[in-house]
């Protein structure tokens, strides 16, 4: 009987792992390549997204889809502080730290992905998101302001994406420029 | 009527399927259970050790970003520390920073518990919840390492890990299982990985820039900030970097028969590993490069040697 058990979990296992990759890849696929998507993918979306899939996935960790870097590598985005005209950042004490603060232009980049829609009449951010984003902008503004003296009266937070120049255009002569084009920013006022 | 199908019905399938699936793949050396067991949890530890000179700013009371909006984010499919504060406090006044502490050091003492092999079951299981609750906690900021994590803490809970080199071993006098208790989970954890790296390169494979060279040049330039190389000095190679992309996508691609055919195993091993060496030192992602390399040598080499070595005495 403990050999049945094993192989039921074993093929269930297996199943749900294909089942919620593949409909990642294809949802993924064609999100990125603005295509129409059918009512099986619609199917395929709602099974992936069923509590059991999502409690399955959440505590053994095959929520998460492989393909990091996939289609496309996501663009750099940074959290920048400006105070009195500087740069002013939280300072960490271990780089992964530092790596775990990077992490968090994931939540901006899906914000992006909302607010410029290609081929989409609306802005689709809603509210509740944007005040959400906001507030998580206020808050990592006041913590870069932690043990410093207080000389102006505002901390400027915005999130920024890193404009790359393409290799293409560069093999074709062009500069190595890079730009920080401004997504979202929050005037966090200190005292207030 | 149950038990007379699941026998003479269920049984004899479930058997066939591990003929070809774990008895006919011949001798396992059982170093590859206990190997994924004691360096898993120590890299894992370590991983948890470098953050703490930094904890409370992303777990404390006033972190960098506060825990209840943090708690705000998510799903309620694994409490957070924060949840689970306001519980505790219905009953019991407890500060804030006494609950997440002593998350940190529960979970720390279930790893260094599973690195010895201690009750490891449930070692397994308390060092899984906790760092799920830890993980949500910060959900803002996690990254890829952190679900290999969940995934591999997953499997310490459901392999038999404990059976071969560990205190546990040593203590219940357990007899050495045979190929099928270790051989059933080798396949699995064998399947899942060529699942992760085939879906990882038929992503890659769908989309242009991994064919061009601009997904490695864009790449390079992402997550540069703790990379130990300048991107700037790969500009001048745009061929190199197609290379690198293309070999890329096929590697992930074709893992699945890379590893399957006996005289490519080692060598497709060999470069995958060079690949998430790569990723590492460009990338600056260490910890995730680190599990992934163990994930390969546990999954795919160790499980080969030939002979009872000194390890897996």
């Amino acid at each position: 009987m403990k050999k049945l058990f094993l192989v039921i979990f074993l093929f269930l296992h297996v199943g749900i792992l294909i089942i919620n990759n593949s409909v990642m890849t294809r949802e993924t696929y064609v999100d990125f390549f603005d295509q129409k998507s059918n009512y099986f993918d619609f199917i395929c979306g709602e099974i992936i997204r069923h509590p059991f899939f999502q409690i399955y996935g959440k505590y053994t960790g095959i929520e998460t889809g492989y393909g990091f870097f996939g289609f496309n590598v996501r663009s750099t985005g940074f959290v920048i502080n400006e105070y009195c005209g500087k740069t002013s950042n939280p300072e960490f004490n271990s780089l992964e730290a530092e790596n775990r603060y990077g992490s968090l232009r994931s939540l901006y980049i899906d914000y992006l992905k909302y607010q410029f829609p290609e081929n989409r009449k609306t802005n689709q951010v809603d509210g509740m998101l944007e005040d959400y984003l906001d507030l998580v902008l206020k808050n990592v503004s006041a913590f870069s302001m932690r043990g410093k003296v207080v000389d102006c009266d505002s901390v400027l937070t915005g999130y920024y994406i890193l404009e790359v120049p393409k290799l293409v255009d560069l093999n074709n002569g062009a500069e190595l420029n890079y730009e920080l084009l401004p997504v979202k920013k929050f005037v966090y006022a200190i005292g207030k | 009527m149950n038990f007379y199908l699941s026998r003479n019905l269920f049984m004899p399938l479930v058997n066939r399927i591990l003929d070809i699936f774990v008895y006919k793949i011949g001798f396992i050396n059982p170093v590859w259970i206990s190997s994924f067991r004691i360096y898993g949890s120590l890299i894992f530890l370590f991983h948890f050790l470098s953050i703490l000179p930094d904890f409370y700013t992303f777990w404390g009371q006033n972190a960098i970003v506060n825990p209840d909006i943090m708690d705000a984010n998510i799903d309620n499919i694994v409490p957070t520390v924060y949840d689970i504060h306001q519980l505790i406090n219905k009953y019991v006044a407890l500060g804030f920073q006494t609950v997440v502490s002593s998350f940190a050091i529960i979970y720390m003492i279930s790893l260094i518990s599973l690195t010895l092999g201690f009750m490891s079951k449930i070692s397994a299981a308390i060092a899984l919840l906790t760092h799920l609750v830890l993980m949500q906690s910060i959900n803002i900021f996690i990254y890829g390492v952190d679900f290999m994590t969940t995934i591999c803490l997953f499997y310490f809970l459901i392999f038999p890990v404990g059976k071969y080199h560990s205190l546990d071993a040593y203590f219940l006098k357990k007899s050495n299982p045979d190929n099928f208790d270790h051989g059933i989970f080798l396949r699995l954890f064998q399947i899942h990985w060529c699942l992760a790296y085939f879906f990882s390169g038929l992503s890659k494979a769908l989309g242009p820039t991994w064919w061009n060279g601009e997904a490695i040049w864009k790449a390079l330039n992402s997550y540069n900030q703790a990379g130990l190389f300048n991107p700037e000095l790969w500009m001048p190679y745009p061929l190199l970097m197609t290379l690198m992309g293309i070999s890329t996508v096929l590697l992930e691609l074709l893992f699945p028969i890379g590893v399957s055919v006996k005289i490519l195993r080692k060598p497709w091993i060999a470069c995958i590993i060079m690949m998430h060496i790569g990723i590492g030192a460009l990338l600056g992602l260490y910890f995730f490069s680190i599990v992934m390399i163990l994930i390969n040598l546990v999954g795919f080499w160790f499980p080969y040697f030939k002979a009872q070595t000194i390890f897996s005495r």
